[in-house]
């Protein structure tokens, strides 16, 4: 007796549901101003958090380690063109 | 939704009709559909003359319609497919169901 071979889904419905590799991804890290132009800002308070220099720290602000700029005095912050495309953050103590 | 239609008429099974898609899972798990594929294929592989008769597999569709009087053999056979696949509508009837119905043959006077 000859027996054909069978598909046992035969009656199923959608394709199969090929699974993905991707689908990880790390958690935002909140880069960016910390303090707008304008605004007061104590010595030591972050000015930007930035990976690499999209902005250079200016008067009165320094640059850390991962490049997150602080301020170096109690002032206020201004940010300005540094260079023809660039940008800097400085802090000027009030009242100069 | 798999929809089984089993037809009678005083030759015993007339027809029997499978359609649709179970849906219980995606192709590949689909544990209601492999339920009936194989109770409908493989009885197909049991029956001793499939050729006397009409007979078309193809995805989502399996239809056996008689065309010469089925030995008690086959007749067997097929009321052993047609209870199995009544047997899964009953244990998954979201999925499957079973209907039979009487074919009355139009009365010559």
């Amino acid at each position: 007796m000859f027996l054909k071979r069978i598909d046992l889904q035969l009656f199923a419905s959608k394709k199969g549901v090929s699974s993905t590799k991707n689908g990880r991804d790390s958690a935002g890290r909140r880069l960016g101003a910390k303090k707008g132009d304008g605004q007061f800002a104590t010595a030591g308070s972050i000015l930007y958090r930035q990976r690499g220099t999209k902005v250079h720290p200016g008067t009165g602000a320094m640059i850390g380690g991962d490049d997150t700029i602080f301020a170096t005095i109690d002032g206020i912050v201004r940010y300005e063109r540094f260079g023809r495309r660039g940008t800097k953050v400085s802090v000027y103590a009030e009242g100069k | 939704m798999v929809k089984a239609v089993a037809v009678y008429d005083e030759g015993g099974v007339k027809s029997l009709e499978i359609s649709g898609h179970a849906g219980y899972g995606a192709k590949g798990q689909d544990i209601v559909c492999a339920a009936v594929s194989a109770v409908s294929q493989g009885g197909l592989n049991a029956l001793e003359h499939p050729e006397s008769h009409l007979v078309e597999v193809r995805p989502g569709h399996f239809r056996f319609v008689r065309k010469e009087a089925l030995t008690t053999h086959d007749q067997t056979v097929l009321e052993v497919i047609i209870v199995q696949i009544e047997s899964i509508a009953i244990s998954y009837p979201e999925y499957a169901v079973l209907e039979r119905k009487k074919h009355n043959v139009p009365k010559t006077h």
